[in-house]
């Protein structure tokens, strides 16, 4: 696209000449990242303080040019080119740490950081900052976030949704917003997690630091099969020991890693599992005893325990080779990342190696144990059309695999350009729309990283949902005529929050607890159930969630704003729109970096941009600590959550609670 | 494979060995998987940080010119600013999964496109070393007398030092030591090598450094005392480094080949050729590289390159040293940060110093402008305070350098910025 010359102008005297590149060999060297996509800009502006980032959004959006954030650019997704042209803003240079708070564990810092630059820093004042992509020693903390990407201590930590407290954000119209995780109504950080930069671009990180754990230990163990080593997984998770890492690997990519690394992994075993606990002294030797039992129970046949630094360091640095190793072999090297619930492991890998066999493509498969994520690394050329196809091919085939599994197609890298076509696959119409109407809210003029997650001809080529039946075929019904008649409805539950006198859409109909999954360790309920009732059916099995056993429903429990801490156990939802569709998003996974994140976006957004009808959310084999409610917060419209709200129900169908009570 | 788009004719180097076997630079350029683990440590890009300065984009440009997306001119000043500002460092070789020679392939473009990155009259006289020695030798005489006559000092006075033609003058002033003295003729037993070596053949063969010739003597001392003895020298002996990094290939393959013949001539070739200069070492053991494509030589090269040692290899190490003081090693190399020589140092210094011998993080810089990383003229400083800081920071009191260059640079910045600690060469560790 033509840049208009005021434009440059405008931009050159805000950022100085020397910031703003325009020459055909500066834009080439910004068209491309770890993927196969390129996308060559227009212009090129380094940013070098936070402050200018605002400013130059607004020339932007004043001459309607598109713009893509980027910083290291290490992302495997193709979600920081620029397909459609326009600017690309350099955050690289803002790279400070701006503050660290040791006494309320938190850290602010600017996007450009470098992840591993902040645990060096944090390392010397005893703490550390959980999320750990494996290119952490090149990937920016604003880039993690626009990921979502999360890494081996994620079954354990969270990803990098759940380390975000606060964030500085500039919306695509150049106007700059402090969001917090404290304020009422949907969790905003949540939603622009993993957003790719397609809603704003965050200028200002706040994140949570944690202390170091006292204790580590490591651990390299053998299986016979890979469905014993993920079952050995499953098996420890119930007793209640939750791992630091848990990487695995099959036994070709074993035997590469050892011919090249030389870390004492056996090379005869079918699986070999990395893993590592880490608590406090006392409790790590019961944790090891557990765990020596769970792997004699599944037949392992080795276990070797690292007994000093120096052995540690040579079991991981067998880990750490993994991508040399392959690298090594071919000019490029596709990590591809899939996520399916951890049952499925077995089934999917096994697929897998069908899908690389039938392809005839080389590639390792590493994959995260605890959360079901795992990652074959492709080795090919890309100078090698051909080739090139046939890896593009397989790798679809694997996504297709994981979708078939009740996966998704991203846990941790993000949509991008690359696998913007499967999220058609991955997700109905009305749930495409849904992203898309969200993005128009915050980017009406659709200038911040167009064409990305979202595919452009979705509305054509993505499937309907299922047909609704029973209860939720009626509350669908009653949407629409609701829709129709341009009346308001109030959802409730046991209506105890926000009592309501209005034409009320109860969810007390929807009472089935759907699936206790004591493999994944998930629940899958509807949004009418009593509390009370799940909190002790759970216990019937033997199980515990963080839920308390109080009045009230679990839809109410999410929805009200009175339980944030459930948000980041919620890992599956499914609601009805103001139109009277069905979305779905996630399930029983752990990690979901497809799409916009429709949990954090219902969550605490008390009903009125959808009705929640089902949550899939985590249990726990040992009693864990429970939420107390917070009180009931005014409901506090903020002028994001109009946006939304105006492009998600125009009508008005769901109403704001507190203005009915009115 | 080699897409047929290429264009290859401009090539000079024809294979690039690396750790993977050897490949040409189309292929080895194409390895680059753009993972960007690269950037971090780069110490242009830490200053710099953005695409056109950072070692994916001198990998990518060079793609971009083999494919001919491209019309590479030194008119371009972004391209311009990827080829000038690498130090040649290898840093990003050394993070690199795929192991690419990035530095190699700046040099490879510089000498596609001419670019010469020193100043001429600089240039003119270090080409003397190799082809005319006795007039470098001359010269470089008459430099040390009119330094010592303090020409400079009042060539600085007069502002002369501030002309750009010049500004190299007072950078050169101020890296060498207040007095400069060339090892004195008569140090190694010369005369008698003749005699002494008929009874006794030679154990083997010391080539000194040009630094350790002409400014820091007590170097090539300390070096050949810890070799095995007898001990044949070859002083005023041009290896070709110098013309390998600026531009000449032509000519530094002809210093090879003669050093090479020299070798093969003295005891059929068997003798170990010893260093002091970490950059020397690299360049000898790439002489395969340097001289593929040249059939005569290829396996000469190869065998050449079989013999050649750093000092570290001759460097005992088998008692702790008792100081409490702290000491860091200063990895300030050409091409390469890890090997042999890299890991033999960090573990005499380990046994030497215990805990005090200090680790650094992967993202701390070391000095890139050290020895022939001498083209960042503009950036210098910045990264210069980096590395001094670095030391600061660790409250470090020696910093011991792989090469008499790195410990002359060091020790100028360590005067300016951080007088309680001085520069080594690691020979000198045990001192």
């Amino acid at each position: 696209m033509l840049i208009p010359l005021e434009a440059k102008l405008a931009l050159k005297q805000e950022v100085g000449s020397s910031n703003v590149q325009t020459d055909e060999l500066a834009l080439l060297l910004n068209s491309y990242d770890c993927s196969l996509s390129r996308g060559k800009p227009d212009l090129v502006i380094t940013v070098e303080r936070t402050e200018q980032v605002a400013a130059i959004v607004k020339i932007l959006y004043k001459f309607h040019i598109p713009f893509v954030a980027r910083s290291a650019a290490t992302n495997h997704a193709g979600s920081c080119s620029a397909p459609s042209g326009g600017a690309i803003l350099n955050l690289a240079p803002l790279n400070h740490i701006i503050e660290i708070d040791t006494k309320n564990q938190c850290a602010w810092v600017e996007p450009g950081v470098i992840t591993e630059q902040l645990q060096h820093d944090l390392r010397p004042l005893g703490f550390f900052y959980a999320p750990d992509p494996a290119s952490s020693k090149a990937c920016t903390i604003g880039g993690n976030m626009a990921q979502n990407a999360s890494g081996a201590r994620c079954l354990k930590y969270g990803g990098t949704l759940d380390h975000i407290l606060a964030a500085e954000v500039v919306l695509p119209n150049g106007e700059t917003l402090l969001l917090e995780r404290k304020t009422t109504g949907p969790d905003w950080i949540g939603v622009l997690t993993g957003s790719e930069g397609t809603l704003g671009i965050v200028t200002r990180i706040k994140v949570k630091i944690l202390p170091l754990p006292v204790t580590v230990k490591t651990y390299l163990i053998t299986f016979p099969s890979l469905e014993s080593c993920v079952q050995a997984v499953s098996d420890l998770v119930a007793r209640g020991v939750i791992a630091r890492c848990m990487e695995a690997m099959d036994q070709l990519t074993a035997r590469a890693i050892e011919s090249f690394a030389r870390a004492g992994y056996p090379i005869d075993a079918q699986a070999v599992l990395l893993l590592e606990l880490d608590n406090a002294p006392e409790l790590l030797g019961q944790e090891e005893k557990i765990l020596q039992a769970v792997c004699r129970a599944n037949q392992a046949q080795q276990f070797i325990p690292a007994n000093n630094e120096e052995e540690r360091a040579r079991l991981w640095r067998g880990r750490r080779a993994a991508y040399a190793v392959m690298a090594r072999l071919a000019p490029n090297v596709l990590v591809c990342d899939g996520t399916v619930p951890r049952s499925q492991l077995p089934r999917t890998l096994l697929q897998v190696r069908e899908i690389l066999h039938r392809h005839q493509v080389k590639a390792s498969l590493l994959f995260h144990a605890g959360d079901g994520n795992f990652h074959p690394q492709i080795i090919f050329d890309e100078r090698d059309t051909v080739r090139t196809n046939q890896v593009r091919q397989a790798v679809h085939g694997i996504l297709q695999s994981c979708i078939e599994q009740g996966g998704t197609i991203s846990g941790e890298h993000g949509i991008g350009l690359e696998k913007r076509d499967r999220m058609i696959y991955l997700y109905s119409r009305a749930t495409l729309d849904l992203f898309a109407r969200i993005k128009r809210a915050f980017d009406p003029e659709g200038l911040a990283n167009p064409l990305k997650i979202i595919p452009p001809d979705y509305l054509k080529t993505a499937g309907t949902t299922a047909p609704l039946t029973g209860e939720l075929l009626q509350l669908s019904e009653q949407i629409k005529k609701a829709q129709q008649e341009r009346r308001s409805v109030v959802v409730t539950g046991r209506n105890l929050v926000f009592q309501t006198t209005k034409p009320a859409l109860s969810t007390l109909g929807l009472n089935r607890i759907i699936h206790i999954d004591l493999t994944n360790y998930m629940v899958m309920a509807q949004a009418g159930v009593p509390l009370h009732t799940l909190v002790q059916t759970l216990r019937s099995h033997g199980v515990y969630s963080v839920l308390p056993d109080l009045p009230g429903t679990l839809g109410g429990a999410f929805s009200s704003g009175c339980f944030p801490g459930f948000y980041a156990h919620v890992t599956g939802i499914r609601a009805l729109l103001a139109d009277g569709s069905s979305v779905r998003y996630g399930g029983k996974l752990t990690k979901n970096a497809a799409g916009y994140n429709l949990i954090r976006l219902f969550a605490g957004a008390q009903g009125t941009l959808g009705m929640v009808t089902e949550l899939t959310f985590k249990i726990y084999a040992l009693p864990c600590t429970v939420l107390s409610p917070l009180p009931a917060q005014p409901l506090v419209k903020s002028p994001l959550w109009n946006a939304v709200k105006r492009e998600v129900d125009p009508y008005n169908v769901f109403a704001w609670p507190q203005e009915e009570t009115r | 494979m080699t897409s047929p788009k290429t264009d290859t004719s401009m090539h000079q180097l024809h294979q690039i060995h690396t750790a993977m076997g050897e490949r040409n630079l189309y292929d080895s350029v194409s390895y680059c998987n753009r993972c960007g683990m690269c950037a971090p440590v780069c110490p242009i890009y830490q200053i710099l940080p953005r695409e056109t300065t950072s070692p994916r984009g001198r990998n990518q440009l060079l793609r971009l010119w083999l494919e001919q997306k491209i019309k590479p001119s030194l008119a371009d000043k972004t391209l311009l600013a990827l080829l000038e500002s690498c130090t040649l460092c290898g840093r990003c070789k050394q993070m690199c999964a795929g192991d690419i020679p990035t530095a190699e392939h700046v040099l490879e473009m510089r000498r596609m496109l001419r670019l010469s990155v020193l100043p001429s009259f600089l240039q003119s006289f270090l080409q003397l070393r190799g082809s005319h020695p006795f007039l470098f030798s001359l010269v470089a005489r008459l430099g040390i007398f009119l330094r010592k006559v303090h020409l400079i000092q009042i060539m600085r006075t007069l502002r002369i030092t501030r002309l750009s033609a010049f500004k190299w003058l007072a950078r050169l002033d101020d890296l060498l030591p207040e007095q400069v003295v060339p090892l004195e003729r008569k140090f190694f037993p010369v005369v008698k090598q003749a005699a002494r070596f008929a009874v006794t053949p030679p154990a083997c063969i010391y080539l000194p450094s040009l630094e350790a010739e002409w400014i820091l003597p007590q170097l090539a001392r300390d070096t050949y005392k810890l070799l095995p003895q007898p001990v044949l020298v070859w002083r005023h002996t041009a290896s070709g480094l110098f013309e390998y990094v600026y531009g000449d290939l032509a000519r530094s393959r002809r210093l090879l080949c003669r050093l090479i013949e020299r070798h093969e001539r003295t005891e059929n070739g068997k003798l170990p050729l010893v260093t002091d200069s970490i950059d020397v070492y690299l360049f000898l053991t790439r002489a395969g590289q340097v001289l593929s494509g040249q059939p005569a030589w290829e396996e000469r090269a190869r065998r050449f390159a079989a013999q050649i040692r750093f000092v570290t290899d001759y460097l005992p190490a088998t008692e702790k040293v008792p100081s409490r003081q702290r000491v860091q090693l200063e990895c300030g190399a050409l091409f390469e940060r890890q090997g042999k020589p890299f890991t033999q140092a960090r573990q005499i210094l380990s046994t030497l110093f215990g805990k005090n011998f200090v680790q650094c993080s992967y993202t701390d810089t070391d000095i890139p402008a050290f020895g022939y990383g001498f083209t960042l003229h503009n950036r210098a400083a910045e990264i210069d305070f980096k590395t001094v800081a670095k030391i600061a920071r660790t409250k470090t009191k020696s910093v011991f350098t792989l090469s008499g260059l790195a410990a002359l640079e060091m020790n100028r910045l360590l005067k300016q910025f951080y007088p309680a600690a001085e520069a080594k060469h690691i020979v000198h560790a045990k001192r």
